[in-house]
């Protein structure tokens, strides 16, 4: 299995995660989202012919803006990854294709960070199911918000990602 | 680090899509509370070690996307 960015080729129509926002957003925004450049939408399949979507995450560069805080720090806010969306086709789950999505998320926050400032991944989890996923692989969450969780990147970088990646 | 004083506000709001849309409308800012904010900081000030499954999962990716020989 490799994560490929999506292209025309693969078949959009035929995914189904169980969940129709996300299926719709993969149908019909995702390519927008890359052709103007706003966010990024990659794609799991079984190899580099593979037309059939497994799974796929979406990803932007997001700003955390912080209340009550010194004013240097809150009105430039900081860097942060959005993993925007990240969804598995309902035929494939129980393969670990979630979790390769995150960390192949993860992976990409790394190499982000050695390029510029960045600070966390955050995301906005969907619904409870989502959030428990993320809380297991040690999301940190907020209390007025529970749905939004983050890793700092320095979390991150312990893991090792870079080193032993086939493809940087 | 400075102190923060926690104000109790309605609770934050920015989401990076509604959770049921479908909209490519991701917000550019997630705006943090008072209180969510002193959260971030103080994990970006003192970063948690990964728990042992993201360890796991990281070894597994990287079994998976090792170079082959």
């Amino acid at each position: 299995m490799i994560i490929v960015p999506l292209a025309s080729h693969h078949q959009r129509q035929a995914f189904d995660c169980g969940e129709e926002s996300l299926n719709i957003f993969l149908r019909q925004f995702a390519r927008q989202g890359l052709s103007k450049r706003i966010s990024r939408t990659s794609v799991a399949v079984e190899d580099e012919t593979a037309t059939q979507i497994l799974g796929y995450h979406t990803t932007l560069v997001t700003t955390l803006k912080f209340e009550q805080l010194p004013a240097k720090i809150s009105k430039a806010g900081i860097p942060a990854l959005l993993l925007a969306r990240l969804a598995v086709d309902v035929h494939q789950q129980g393969r670990g294709i979630g979790e390769f999505l995150l960390l192949d998320v993860l992976r990409r926050a790394v190499i982000i960070s050695e390029q510029t400032g960045l600070y966390a991944v955050v995301l906005d989890a969907l619904n409870e199911r989502a959030r428990k996923f993320y809380l297991r692989y040690g999301f940190e969450e907020l209390v007025d918000d529970p749905f939004h969780l983050f890793l700092p990147i320095e979390t991150i970088l312990k893991l090792g990602l870079i080193e032993s990646s086939g493809r940087f | 680090m400075a102190t923060v004083t926690i104000k109790k506000t309605k609770a934050p709001v920015a989401r990076s899509a509604p959770r049921s849309s479908t909209t490519t409308q991701f917000t550019s800012e997630i705006q943090l509370s008072a209180r969510d904010s002193q959260i971030v900081l103080d994990a970006l000030q003192s970063p948690p070690e990964p728990n042992r499954k993201l360890k796991r999962a990281a070894a597994r990716f990287k079994k998976l996307t090792a170079k082959k020989p």
